[in-house]
């Protein structure tokens, strides 16, 4: 019967071509600008780390003085911690593990004289950073947890400079000239390339990640720079380095992991006590004063990962998906209404409701399958655009397993809902009017 | 004269499909005239005059390797030979480059009391030397330029005397319109008088507001990081530099790293990337949606009129021009339209309203309504011409016929 149904259907693609390549595009463009969208908007907001995004927390302190808030936050904290109260954090002893992070940047300089130096942007962290934010490595690993007190010239490289440097050989215990200082390597790690920066929100959120990765414990000895976010709030005269690691102003990040709810709760209640004791000292004069933390997930919403323009287009798109199924009603009824003399022939040779429903979705299920299929090319079409109009997705855009089966789903869902309707109709044609006609 | 009644009835006959083709253009007509002014919004932001020879600057960054490294030697030596160099019309030692997406911005206010109760505004915060107007291309309206004597050259923070601000700063500050020669407050000893103010002058950030606040400082920052901006007098003279100024400046002194060698409109066009797809993509979803809205309508017109065909041929048959049956569908069509854009109208309103609540989007202008339901009414004519002619093409002698 079901192949009976398909003859049928292709007879009636070829009656009418023009209107069947019609309801084709709709469909087809309909799913494919959703699909685009959609898959910016869902990659972007997706649990870069699904199996401890609940473990990873993000550690905001509110330092500023009286009337002083982060216009841009949702509850007015700052986004960064001071270089004083990443020290201070992390001498707690509560979380697993726990990292201060700070971009920063190096001019590489090759070995060979035949290469020119070249800039790199860097991140100085602690020992525990790889092991919580699971990064890969190649060769060695990261260094030992004493260096993050006593600070020692490493480097942990990433594939990429690797590559560069030592044709990708085994680089660990040879030396690297940063800014005429040499760093001995310890590892190397294998191309990681989360597609969001979720581990500092604070600069790009996408694009490539870092290369070099160096003691937090440099920071003083060495004076790295940032090459982030620097805010202040106070009046503070700043003339060195160590003025700059002894004031208020706000560069660092601290991120710690928790394994457990309890485990949380210590740690949020320690860094009350922090605050605490901090206002002993004079500091955290706001009345807020307080400690926030916020897991990965918390952090990416806080953040705008997803911005408003992405949210729009989704509802936009939405609206685009509508008025193509619309116009696929429309033209489907009209498509069906024409072959209603024949229907009611054959309801009047004793076909019955229910099948000649059954034949017009199988009707409609051909139109989707190729709507779909279409949908599916476009939206690869789509995300190319996508990906020429913005530099920095090159790592983010791409069609996983769960956007195609969702592109599928769609497709079907969308043409059955098109379908529904006029396939009902048509079923309930009352053979005897085409009958008398005829 | 218009046949209005028969075609209510006539529509009133197929209520489903005429329901449809209402909310397909009601929703087309939301989503087009919202895009639109969204698209509209995100270029007159992008095509605001910034004050600056945008056409002509180039920045670029020096990181300084070797651990000797004379800052100021080195400052001097490269900005002569910038300066010198043909087809360069000035450069300077800069701490941020305009509409590069980073740099610097400090508190200010009009005075010390001001200041302490935190009645002050954000601006953006330059320093280079008394070339920095030339080479920004900027228009002081009131005032003077820094002197050369003026010019002090630091690795630790500088107390500035003197300072030259925007217009648009200066009238936050002073709005009184007394702004040249006031001091202002930038927190302790940090008190420079106002010598000189800019008509207009972009700042690093183009999304933020304050992005036409500005501060000029007399101030070289002796950094191992620094980064240069240079004017050139011709749009050649900007491609040659762009090729050999890493060359130059490499070859005059190799213990650095040259990076970040982009002109303006590169550095401009990436600040504004985000608003440039924007644009596109909503370009694309409108044009698309406008022509899948006009093909539907052209799909169930001419079924309408294969559907009536006999009735066609009978009113031929009995007297109506040609003329008469194109009319009909046309007018039909444009009450359809009419209708669905009445709908459409407040969809669109809806839609906006949630924009701007929850996405800081701006109202739409009320001269879009007019513009969208004009192209709307042109787009349903012409969708409806071809298969309105055919109609009008209808032989009478169908009506004779049994099918």
């Amino acid at each position: 019967m079901f192949k009976y149904y398909l003859m049928l259907s292709w007879l009636s693609v070829k009656r009418t071509p023009m209107l069947t390549a019609l309801m084709v595009l709709a469909i087809g463009l309909g799913i494919s600008v959703t699909m685009t969208v959609l898959t910016v908007n869902y990659l972007m907001g997706k649990d870069p780390i699904p199996e401890k995004s609940h473990q990873l927390f993000h550690v905001q302190l509110y330092t500023y003085g009286k009337d002083r808030s982060n216009p841009r936050s949702a509850d007015g904290y700052p986004y960064q911690v001071t270089y004083q109260d990443a020290m201070n954090l992390s001498r707690s002893e509560i979380p697993n593990r726990k990292t201060r992070s700070l971009q920063t940047g190096y001019s590489v300089i090759p070995s060979s004289s035949d290469s020119s130096p070249f800039m790199e942007t860097a991140r100085a962290i602690d020992s525990d950073f790889f092991a919580m934010f699971k990064v890969p490595f190649i060769y060695g690993g990261a260094w030992e947890s004493s260096v993050d007190t006593k600070a020692k010239q490493v480097v942990v490289l990433g594939k990429e400079i690797n590559d560069r440097l030592f044709k990708g050989e085994n680089s660990v215990g040879k030396q690297v000239n940063l800014n005429s200082n040499l760093y001995t390597v310890v590892g190397v790690i294998d191309d990681w390339q989360p597609a969001i920066h979720y581990y500092d929100l604070n600069n790009n959120h996408f694009g490539d990640t870092q290369q070099i990765f160096v003691p937090f414990s440099l920071l003083p000895v060495l004076e790295l720079p940032s090459w982030g976010n620097n805010n202040g709030w106070k009046t503070e005269t700043i003339n060195t380095y160590q003025d700059k690691l002894n004031s208020e102003q706000m560069w660092n990040q601290f991120w710690v992991e928790l394994e457990s709810p309890q485990q949380k709760e210590k740690f949020q209640a320690w860094l009350e006590g922090y605050v605490e004791q901090q206002k002993q000292l004079g500091r955290f004069e706001h009345e807020n004063a307080g400690g926030s933390l916020k897991d990965v997930v918390e952090w990416m919403d806080y953040n705008n990962v997803v911005s408003d323009d992405n949210t729009i287009l989704v509802g936009l798109a939405f609206m685009f998906l509508a008025v193509c199924l619309i116009n696929t009603i429309g033209l489907l009824l009209a498509k069906f209404l024409r072959r209603a003399p024949e229907v009611g022939v054959r309801r009047a040779l004793g076909a019955s409701q229910g099948e000649i429903f059954v034949q017009h979705l199988v009707d409609v299920g051909l139109i989707g399958l190729a709507g779909g299929t279409l949908g599916l090319l476009l939206g690869q079409l789509g995300l190319w655009g996508i990906k020429q109009l913005y530099a920095n997705y090159h790592q983010l855009v791409y069609m996983d397993m769960t956007l195609v089966v969702l592109a599928i789903l769609i497709a079907i869902g969308s043409s059955v809902v098109a379908g529904l309707y006029p396939a009902w109709k048509i079923c309930r044609t009352n053979p005897s009017i085409y009958l008398k006609i005829q | 004269m218009l046949e209005i009644r028969p075609i209510l009835s006539a529509l009133s006959r197929q209520k489903s499909r005429t329901l449809l083709i209402l909310l397909q253009i009601a929703i087309t007509f939301a989503v087009v005239v919202n895009s639109i002014a969204i698209v509209k919004q995100r270029l007159d932001m992008m095509g605001r005059a910034t004050g600056i020879d945008e056409a002509h600057l180039l920045s670029l960054n020096i990181n300084a390797i070797d651990e000797n490294y004379n800052f100021k030697q080195n400052i001097h030596a490269d900005l002569e030979m910038l300066r010198n160099t043909p087809g360069v019309e000035d450069a300077v030692v800069i701490n941020q480059v305009p509409l590069s997406g980073s740099g610097d911005s400090s508190s200010v206010a009009a005075s010390q009391e001001q200041f302490d109760k935190f009645e002050n505004f954000g601006a953006g915060f330059f320093m280079a030397d008394n070339h920095i107007i030339n080479t920004l291309g900027v228009k002081i309206i009131e005032g003077r330029n820094f002197t050369a004597e003026e010019v002090e050259y630091t690795a630790a923070r500088a107390n500035a005397k003197v300072t030259i601000i925007t217009k648009s700063l200066a009238d936050k500050l002073f709005p009184e319109g007394d702004a040249l020669g006031k001091k202002v407050y930038l927190g302790g000893d940090l008190q420079p008088t106002i010598v000189g103010i800019i008509e207009r002058q972009a700042g690093s950030w183009v999304h933020h507001p304050i992005l036409f606040d500005n501060m000029l400082f007399p101030i070289v920052r002796l950094n191992r990081f620094h980064r240069v901006l240079i004017r050139v007098k011709t749009t050649q003279d900007l491609n040659r530099i762009l090729a050999e100024v890493e060359d130059k400046l490499i070859k005059r002194n190799n213990q650095r790293v040259i990076t970040s060698i982009n002109s303006m409109e590169e550095l401009k066009a990436s600040s504004y990337s985000g608003d440039n797809a924007m644009t596109k993509i909503l370009w694309t979803v409108s044009i698309l949606l406008i022509i899948i809205t006009a093909l539907g309508i052209v799909g169930i017109v001419s079924f309408n009129v294969n559907q009536r065909t006999k009735q066609i041929g009978t009113r031929r048959a009995l007297g109506a021009q040609k003329s008469d049956i194109q009319k009909y569908f046309i007018t039909e069509n444009i009450l359809l339209t009419s209708i669905g854009l009445t709908i459409g109208c407040i969809i669109c309103i809806g839609l906006n309203m949630v924009l701007v609540e929850k996405y800081s989007a701006t109202p739409i202008d009320w001269q879009y309504f007019p513009i969208g339901i004009g192209l709307m009414l042109t787009l349903g004519i012409l969708s409806v011409w071809w298969p309105a002619r055919k109609a009008a093409n209808i032989s009478p002698t169908i009506a004779t016929q049994t099918t």
